[in-house]
């Protein structure tokens, strides 16, 4: 009988067995509430992943047998969290110069992409997981044109796992004419200026970056036009990066806070036909009905000092809710690496200050999705969807609720990170 | 003839010397002008006599004298000259810093009480603040933090040493920060001051102690920063504290409290915020004109709304302690045009009768020389303007400055601004 | 007495009731449902559930509200001028935080209106040996000396680790001695050796005085070194030493060195690596002040953990969460639901670590901390539960005065003179 085992029959065993050992088995969420987001609240419901996606969602959701069946009573599921703005991945300690890949050096780096300067092994990922947070939009930093983000899952061994969108923007810095802080610059004989010099010095300062990106992006779009009529160009990296921003094909998340800064940027986007973003945005409540106007998302992060020492003293906590009583598009982020795990909380704290718990909880969710145009796919519990789920006890926006459960392309994700191992190590040393 | 020589000689003096040498015993009557004593009402038709370095007489009725030099002030006014109380004029002007370059030229010794300022001050830069009205300035460098001891000169005459109305005028203690050295924080200057004070006074018992007995006790050393603090700590010098912040008047206060000194306070653009304070406390004060001084950059979220505020609020001061019944001087303490910030300060509210005392006679309070400057009164030294307006209003000249009784007349194309920040 | 001081004294005075609230006493009481606080003279005089409420007193309706002892931030730079760090030198312990304090920071109202009415206001962390810390109440509208909460013990800041070895950044043209831990180790004991000789050095005066008799020859005092009296009055346990730190191996250190020289470290600040060393941190007494999540930003905090607070707290440390930044500093109620979901600590035991903790460090747990008879009416009030994620403060009181109102602020505190309302 041995004899009749072909080599092929046993390699399409084996063959099959590891396809079926790669693909995660089904899983169903059985008895939990289920806030999809895009649409009414199942308090008492069912979920079922499969293949990557979600297969079925709601009160009655049939269960395949081969099914994993988690027992949801008293527990709530939600959409995976996407962070809209971070720099996970890019960075590690922020004052250890090996471990941070954010900002290169000069002004200009349009041709800076950071999916592939992502580190998936970053201790910062599964801590970032562990609370829910499923996707983020990781982005370089710094200069006038910082480079191209992409969004990230965050599971995955390789860069290109993780990548789900690249690019999906181009980052700028809105000049604001001022001089760079550095710490240097602490010791040193400062420069003694009247108030009507500085306030001259930045206005031209302002000017002069203002001019120069304008002319990098003419110059970029005058390019991709003789590429297009097959004119021979030299090449050149950085114009080439810029003609998808010239062409509006890729959107521009343009770093604002400034009231000023802020209407600046959108005069300057549709003077050059961008299609423009707004990060930062400290001051967009300011002018919420210009962004509105122009249909001007905002990436907030909401735990911020206000602008101004004659500000109310939650004008950060409550630029959520004007922008959305004004009709503004906005996600809530929190534009850093370390705590991105955090992110529930800011949103929670927009809703302690006027914005509907259910605004909020899309502002961590579906906004962002729609903001980067992957709404087909993440930010919501619907059949078809990319299986992005997590499960918690209770309000994922208060602070002591634990995330039992997280899915990322219906793969169930450990929750342990470097802190629980330490916690664990640790707590009972004698 | 005897006389002949001599009299070639004195044609021959007032031949080559050069504009303004007043020879001994001349004698000068301003006639019909609108004369301001400033230490009472103004006089619409008054004559002021100047001799010998003095004024003779002031008033409505005076009659000139024999033999004076008759000048007709008709249709112009007469006032004290103006007294700069806190300020740069005749030092080099002050690097605008930055850059990390080398500095251009020696920099002073920013903690050093024993530095005099006369040892800095260049005689022709001086002598250019009075084309704009101004016969006395204490002088003292703008950094630093204990810059050293400041000089009070009537800006007239050949050589400095005759300049010199009171050396040393103060000691001076800059509420201020350094950028490499110790003290780099605002608490640490207060910390210097005190630790300096304290061993000023050990400096003292020490020597005290040696003087009575030397014999067998070891000599203490020779300390120039420290001996500079002893006419301070023994209530004899003046100590002006450079306040820039409100809350810089009581750590000037509570240092004054401490160590018993004589204070008056300079610069306080907030001053009137603490007015109970320092009405309570009669605190002299030079107050600032130079309402958008250079700064360093601040960081953190540039925040320029405040910061405007901030310099309407310093533009409104001086109006705000009139109001609250405070006496006090205005000083340019560095601005590029003392008289420009004077208006500036009038314009925002001071009356300008109070404005023109304040650049007169209450600074020659505050410094202690008001029995001798300040306000036209016979006796006291001959420092008249005489000006082609009402004083202190926007196109107003120094039309004839005097000086120790000395008269200079300012050059018509002459740039009124001074680089003496 | 004045009118003025009257009306002040009749407005401190005031009664006040807040009734209805569920009042989180941190205290002996526990959680009371439906409650009253009754304040009298800046006190609270009585809380209870039948506490009778005197005629004309104010009464704050707290229905559906909680009632929290106002939240004590035990690591804060807010209200601070002229620099946090006195950088130039290696020990400054003569510097004081009292000496700068700056009563217009805004800060002080915007954590206001997070409920903090106390914080603990450091000198920086450039120095292993830094200054005078202020412990200071958040009497918004007062003068810089009024915001000091008098009575708190004085402390000094130490720190250890990579900023005053200066890993992070470079000045440049500098050459700072210490680079290393090592070096940080040599600092501290250099300091307290030079210590023990000051304080043998006045011990030697005062006998000689002592026995010089009152008309004896007086020797000359040693000179008064203000940095060396604050590290004496360390080894004579006067002075807390509240000291920054991070790794497991320099708390140790610390620890050691303390011991040796026979005092003690009053509280561990970050202290993020705390928890590998919680049953000596509890062995030697020191509190401990550490954050309830922020980390990963340098080596020496790429350990640190949220489960930090809760195992500190199981091993018997006395446990707070701090802010370190005006920003964070607003919402400490939400920093101290961390605890909760790090380490499962008590709801009642995380609201403790931002009031009576912080309290018992900073030597004030008998004035306030808790919702208690006698202690100072320092009261925050919230619309829900403070660790609920609606929760939003409504009120704040210090002293049984309400320096924030919510539903009164008009946007204009900032300016405003603040205070009693």
């Amino acid at each position: 009988m041995k004899a009749r085992f072909s080599m092929s029959a046993l390699l399409s065993v084996m063959a099959a067995a590891a396809l079926a050992a790669d693909a995660p088995r089904p899983i169903a969420i059985r008895g939990a509430r289920i806030v999809t987001v895009s649409g009414p609240v199942i308090e008492k419901g069912t979920i079922v992943l499969s293949g990557g996606k979600i297969v079925a969602v709601g009160e009655n959701a049939a269960i395949p047998g081969v099914a994993e069946v988690i027992d949801g009573t008293g527990k709530t599921v939600y959409p995976g969290l996407i962070n809209g703005l971070t720099t996970l991945g890019l960075t590690e300690i922020g004052s250890v110069p090996g471990s941070v890949d954010t900002t290169e050096t000069g002004d200009i780096n349009p041709q800076a992409r950071a999916w592939l300067a992502v580190q998936p092994h970053s201790d910062l990922i599964p801590i970032a997981r562990a609370n829910g947070v499923t996707v983020v939009l990781t982005a370089p930093q710094g200069g006038l044109v910082s480079g191209q983000s992409a969004l990230l899952r965050l599971a995955g061994t390789t860069p290109e796992a993780l990548t789900v969108k690249q690019p999906a923007a181009m980052h700028m810095v809105y000049p604001t004419g001022r001089p760079v802080f550095n710490l240097a610059r602490l010791f040193e004989e400062p420069e003694l200026k009247t108030f009507e010099d500085r306030v001259k010095d930045r206005r031209q300062n302002q000017e002069k970056e203002l001019r120069r990106l304008g002319n990098l992006i003419e110059d970029a779009r005058a390019l991709g036009q003789r590429r297009g009529a097959n004119v021979p160009s030299d090449v050149d990296l950085a114009e080439e990066a810029l003609g998808a921003v010239a062409r509006g094909e890729l959107p521009v998340v343009m770093r604002a806070d400034a009231e000023d800064d802020i209407r600046g940027a959108v005069r300057f986007a549709g003077e050059h036909g961008l299609k423009l973003i707004i990060a930062g945005g400290l001051e967009a409540w300011r002018c919420a009905d210009l962004l509105k106007e122009k249909d001007v998302p905002v990436l907030l992060q909401v735990d911020r000092l206000p602008l101004r020492e004659s500000d109310r003293y939650d004008a950060s906590f409550t630029n959520p809710s004007a922008l959305h009583r004004a009709g503004v598009r906005f996600a809530i982020v929190s534009d850093d690496a370390a705590d991105t795990r955090n992110l529930p909380y800011e949103a929670a704290m927009a809703r302690a200050y006027g914005l509907p718990a259910d605004v909020a909880l899309r502002a961590i969710t579906l906004s962002p999705a729609e903001i980067f145009g992957v709404a087909d796919r993440l930010g919501a519990l619907a059949v078809g969807k990319d299986a992005d789920v997590f499960v918690a006890t209770g309000d994922i926006m208060d602070t002591r609720t634990q995330v039992t459960h997280v899915f990322v392309d219906g793969a169930p994700q450990s929750l342990e990170t470097r802190h629980t191992r330490l916690y664990r190590e640790f707590k009972d040393r004698p | 003839m005897r006389a002949r020589p001599i009299l070639a000689l004195m044609m021959l003096a007032a031949l080559v010397s050069p504009r303004g040498y007043a020879a001994r015993g001349e004698v000068y009557a301003l006639v019909g002008g609108r004369v301001f004593p400033v230490s009472g009402p103004p006089i619409e038709k008054g004559t002021v006599v100047i001799r010998d370095g003095l004024i003779e007489a002031v008033g409505a009725n005076v009659t000139v004298p024999v033999g004076a030099r008759v000048i007709d002030v008709k249709g112009l006014s007469v006032t004290p000259g103006l007294v700069d109380g806190f300020g740069g004029i005749g030092l080099p002007a002050p690097r605008p810093g930055g850059g990390g370059g080398a500095p251009p030229s020696p920099a002073a010794n920013p903690l050093a009480p024993q530095a005099l300022a006369l040892d800095r001050v260049r005689l022709a830069d001086a002598l250019k603040a009075r084309d704009s009205g101004i016969t006395t300035a204490l002088v003292i460098p703008r950094d630093g933090v204990l810059p050293g001891q400041s000089v009070l000169l009537n800006l007239g005459g050949e050589k400095l040493e005759g300049m010199v109305l009171r050396q040393p005028a103060a000691l001076h203690l800059h509420m201020a920060t350094l950028s490499r050295t110790y003290p780099g924080s605002l608490m640490g200057t207060v910390a210097y001051a005190r630790q300096a004070l304290y061993d000023a006074a050990r400096y003292r018992d020490e020597w005290k102690a040696y003087e009575t007995a030397a014999r067998g006790h070891k000599r203490p050393a020779y300390d120039p920063a420290l001996q500079a603090w002893q006419e301070v700590l023994a209530g004899k010098e003046l100590l002006i504290v450079t306040a820039t912040r409100e809350n810089d008047v009581r750590r000037a206060l509570a240092l004054a409290d401490e160590f018993k000194v004589r204070l008056a306070v300079a610069d306080a653009p907030q001053a009137a915020r603490v007015a109970e304070l320092i009405k309570t406390r009669k605190l002299p004060l030079l107050v600032s004109v130079n309402f958008d001084p250079p700064r360093a950059p601040t960081f953190g979220t540039p925040d320029d709304e405040k910061e405007r505020q901030d310099i309407e609020e310093a533009e409104r001061n001086p109006s705000e302690l009139h109001k609250a019944g405070i006496s006090f001087a205005l000083v340019s303490a560095f601005a590029p045009d003392f008289l420009a910030g004077v208006r500036k300060a009038i314009e925002r509210g001071l009356p300008a009768d109070a404005a023109l005392r304040a650049v007169t006679l209450a600074p020659a309070e505050v410094l202690g020389v008001a029995d001798r400057l300040g306000s036209l009164e016979a006796g006291k030294i001959a420092n008249v303007v005489v000006w082609s307006g009402e004083p202190l209003a926007k196109d107003t000249k120094a039309k004839m400055v005097f000086v120790d009784g000395a008269l200079y007349e300012p050059d018509e194309k002459a740039k009124p601004k001074e680089d003496h920040r | 007495m004045n009118a003025l001081f009257l009306a002040l004294l009749a407005l401190a005075s005031e009664t006040i009731a807040i009734r209805g609230g569920t009042i989180l006493t941190v205290g002996p009481q526990g959680t009371i449902a439906n409650g009253t606080v009754l304040i009298r003279d800046g006190r609270i005089a009585a809380v209870g559930t039948d506490v009778a409420v005197p005629a004309g007193a104010r009464v704050i309706d707290a229905t559906g509200r909680y009632v929290i002892p106002g939240i004590i931030d035990a690591h804060s730079h807010t209200a601070i001028e002229g620099g946090v760090n006195e950088c130039t030198n290696v020990v400054t312990a003569e510097v004081r935080i009292a000496d700068v304090l700056d009563q217009h920071d805004v800060n002080i109202y915007r954590q206001l209106a997070g409920g903090v009415t106390a914080a603990n206001v450091l000198h920086g962390s450039c120095n292993p040996i830094g200054g005078q810390n202020a412990v200071i109440k958040m009497r918004w509208g007062k003068g810089p000396s009024d915001l000091v909460f008098a009575g708190a013990p004085p402390g000094v800041k130490f720190a250890l680790g990579e900023n005053p070895k200066r890993s992070n950044f470079r000045v440049p043209g500098v050459t700072r001695y210490p680079a290393t831990r090592m070096g940080v180790e040599v600092v501290l004991r250099d300091s307290f050796r030079r210590a023990q000789d000051y304080k043998r050095e006045w011990e030697e005066y005062d006998r000689k005085v002592k026995a010089a008799g009152p008309k004896g020859e007086r020797p000359v005092a040693p000179r008064r070194d203000l940095e060396l009296d604050e590290l004496r009055d360390i080894l004579d346990g006067k002075v807390y030493v509240h000291a920054h730190c991070y790794r497991a191996d320099e708390i140790l250190m610390l620890i050691h060195l303390a011991d040796e020289f026979g005092f003690k470290i009053r509280t561990f600040q970050h202290v993020l690596e705390g928890y590998k060393v919680a049953s000596e941190i509890a062995k030697h007494g020191a509190g401990a002040s550490t954050f309830a999540d922020f980390w990963g930003y340098k080596m020496e905090a790429f350990d640190a953990i949220p489960y930090n607070a809760a195992i500190m707290a199981s091993h018997g440390v006395n446990v707070s969460l701090n802010s370190d930044d005006d920003e964070r500093a607003r919402r400490l109620y939400w920093e101290a639901a961390k605890a909760v979901k790090y380490g499962g600590v008590s709801e009642t035991e995380a609201l403790k670590m931002v009031t009576l903790n912080p309290a018992w460090q900073l030597g004030v747990d008998k004035r306030v901390g808790s919702i208690e008879v006698g202690k100072d009416a320092d009261i925050a009030i919230f619309s829900a539960h403070p660790f609920d994620p609606a929760t939003r403060v409504e009120m704040t009181l210090v002293d049984g005065i309400v320096y924030f109102d919510r539903a009164r602020d008009d946007g204009k505190a900032t300016r405003a003179a603040g205070g009693a309302r």
